[in-house]
């Protein structure tokens, strides 16, 4: 089969199969806190609310303007209830400069570190940014990159979540 | 062969079995069709395709996991540090993790430290995958104690590494906070990291065990952390040091304060001899064995990725110091959103040599010789003027010695960059960006120009345009063009672009590889699930 042919038909099957989400479960691995100590995956979910994932980096200025972005929708409180979790995945290289960097920005979200990748590795988070929201133990959304805007309907979906999750 | 296997095991994947746990995964392919670039003299290759695809999927029920990696090559991209054109399922492994003990056997990666000594990793827009094939063993007797055991040996492509390494990680956390945000942490942890590989060569006392030792210790409370690790290497004659016999010496030191709105970070790094890889005819980016990333500031623009460093394993000594501060909201210069300003500066030397030999030297160990290797000295900001206009501003000045970064005889490069960036959300999910970018120097190509301009409609749609133009050089003029667009649903994005790629360094992360001058088709996609 001629390989062209080849990779534009694997290309678009995978595309018309990948419109589905799963349902997954959480991966039972340690990530570490702003501290450096290491803590259970599973004991950073808040189970009572919706919980949102951002995997970014100090060097990831996507990232950046999606927490930012953020940060301003929980100031003006435009999300009903929910907890946002921002894993750093910075290497070597710049994992240092993961404190300094949030307390300049005010952020009042917590902060974890994979500076292993292990965790993103875990999730399948190729590129950054890349958010994932769980609810009741199980992820229900995940979405790569971010272009302006991106957080109204992240919102959106929260908002749903909690509605649907207190009728 | 490969397509019909790709599918119905995304399909599967799909599938959450319930109480029998689940399937998660993802599959990324990039591909680029070469054409003809009499402008660039970009040389065209025989197979005018390259292609790299990777199919990861993962089980997990409970405290178990096993997982594969599927790769296929139909060639390899031009440019990637091996030419392969084969398709193979080259990573599979078996985990049991459990607070206490883990077990992994197969492939994985791992770390030690912050990767000077040991690091195992994947990054495929360098082509780099050094996974062990092995065992992995973590143990927790305490709350304060963990030991990770490792024997393997390393990915090299499709095959495995020559050399076997035997590894033993400790960290003892003497102070843990009882919460997050108060009272202080300390910890202290050591390495002992040894590669095997057989000698066959003539030299009788040639030992074939090199072994690395590290210590470390890491401290930080609410407004201050330090941290330190130094590393020492045994001899270690390989084909990427030149056979140099100097004894590997590494130090780090970090040091960061934060308080109110402002936070400064400061890194002093020393190297001598270490380079560290499972194969001593082994060089560029294949078998490392450890993690040497430039320490300089990872830059998002176009024109600030000219001149990169590249960190020199076998001697520097220098460092970075960062501060982060935000001007407040509501206030005279921070307006209604505030602003935000990120200062960094770091400078790297040739160690202070006092006796040298074609195969060692001798140096002082905190002295700076009088060859700069790099310096740059960046300036970044970032304001929210409306709730629809945002700008922000860079301006960095680069010291780049290109004979010792790239190889070969060139002059040192002075240059100044200065980019400007706007961004207009005219509507709720629509923007506008554009980017204005200078870069300024007599040396090598002259001046460079470039622009950017992206619109996008969130969540699905953006489309872009740019361009780099060495107007400056007295020889060549080339316009560096680049246009295309994405679709994005959820964890899915297919990207296409055409345009041309300039020759040189290709950086992530700190670590790089030259790349050909290239023309053509990109299209890429990544789905997770």
């Amino acid at each position: 089969m001629n390989l062209n042919y080849k990779s534009a038909l694997l290309s678009f099957s995978l595309f018309v199969s990948a419109s589905a989400y799963s349902q997954s479960l959480l991966p039972n691995i340690p990530v570490v806190n702003s501290k450096g100590i290491s803590v259970p995956f599973k004991s950073i979910i808040d189970t009572n609310r919706v919980t949102v994932i951002s995997f970014w980096a100090t060097w990831c200025v996507p990232c950046i303007n999606e927490l930012d972005a953020l940060q301003e929708k929980i100031d003006e409180g435009k999300a009903t209830s929910f907890k946002l979790i921002a894993i750093s995945t910075d290497e070597a290289r710049t994992v240092q400069k993961v404190r300094p960097m949030v307390k300049s920005k005010g952020w009042t979200f917590d902060i974890y570190l994979d500076e292993s990748n292990e965790i993103k590795r875990a999730f399948n988070a190729i590129n950054i940014p890349y958010v994932i929201v769980i609810s009741k133990g199980k992820i229900v959304y995940q979405k790569t990159g971010y272009t302006p805007g991106d957080e109204e309907v992240l919102i959106e979906k929260i908002n749903q979540l909690n509605v649907s999750d207190n009728p | 062969m490969f397509f019909y296997i790709l599918l119905p095991v995304s399909l599967l994947a799909q599938i959450d079995l319930g109480k029998y746990g689940n399937i998660t995964g993802s599959f990324e392919t990039n591909n680029q069709l070469y054409v003809r670039d009499l402008k660039t003299n970009a040389v065209l290759p025989q197979d005018r395709i390259g292609s790299n695809n990777y199919l990861k999927a993962d089980y997990r029920f409970q405290k178990i996991s096993m997982g594969m990696q599927y790769e296929a090559y139909l060639p390899s991209i031009e440019g990637y540090p091996f030419f392969l054109n084969d398709a193979k399922l080259i990573q599979k492994y078996f985990s049991y993790q459990d607070t206490k003990f883990g077990l992994t056997v197969g492939n994985f990666y791992e770390q030690f430290g912050s990767g000077l000594v040991f690091r195992s990793w994947e990054n495929r827009q360098l082509g780099i995958n050094n996974a062990m094939e092995g065992i992995n063993i973590r143990i927790s007797p305490t709350n304060n104690f963990d030991l990770k055991i490792i024997y393997g040996k390393q990915r090299k492509n499709f095959e495995k590494s020559d050399g076997t390494i035997r590894a033993i990680d400790a960290n003892y956390q003497i102070v843990k906070p009882a919460e997050m945000n108060h009272e202080k942490s300390l910890s202290v942890g050591a390495s002992f990291v040894s590669r095997y590989q057989q000698y066959t060569g003539p030299n009788p006392a040639f030992k074939p065990t090199v072994n690395a030792l590290s210590g470390r210790v890491n401290y930080a409370d609410v407004t201050t952390n330090f941290s330190a690790e130094y590393i020492i290497k045994s001899k270690d004659e390989h084909t990427a040091n030149q056979q140099n016999t100097n004894t590997g010496k590494a130090l780090l030191v970090n040091y960061g304060l934060t308080k109110n709105n402002v936070g400064f970070n400061i890194n002093l790094r020393r190297l001598e001899n270490m380079g560290f890889r499972t194969d001593r005819n082994a060089d560029q980016s294949l078998l490392l064995i450890n993690y040497i990333p430039a320490l300089t500031k990872q830059q998002e623009y176009y024109l600030s990725n000219i001149y990169v460093y590249n960190a020199q394993a076998l001697g520097e000594i220098g460092g970075q110091a960062d501060l982060f501060f935000n001007i407040p909201k509501n206030t005279k210069l921070g307006g209604k959103y505030g602003m935000s300003i990120a200062f960094n500066y770091a400078r790297y030397h040739a160690l202070q040599i006092i006796a040298q030999t074609p195969t060692s030297f001798e140096s002082k160990f905190l002295g700076a010789g009088k060859q700069l290797y790099y310096s740059d000295i960046n300036l970044n900001v970032k304001k929210k003027h409306t709730a629809k206009f945002t700008s922000s501003y860079l301006l960095q000045h680069i010291y780049y010695n290109k004979s010792v970064v790239e190889g070969g005889n060139y002059e040192n490069i002075k240059s100044t960059i200065v980019v400007a960036e706007v961004l207009y959300k005219y509507a709720t999910k629509k923007a506008f960006r554009t980017e204005l970018q200078h870069l300024f120097t007599k040396q090598d190509k002259g001046n460079w120009f470039g622009i950017l301009a992206e619109w996008s409609y969130a969540p699905h749609f953006s489309i872009f345009a740019s361009d780099m133009y060495n107007y400056g050089d007295e020889n060549k003029q080339i316009h560096y063009y680049n246009a295309g667009g994405s679709y994005t649903t959820g964890p899915h994005k297919l990207l296409v672009s055409y345009g041309r790629q300039r020759a040189g360094l290709i950086c992530v992360g700190g670590v790089c590889r030259l790349v050909p001058a290239a023309t053509g088709l990109n299209l890429s996609f990544t789905s997770s699930f």
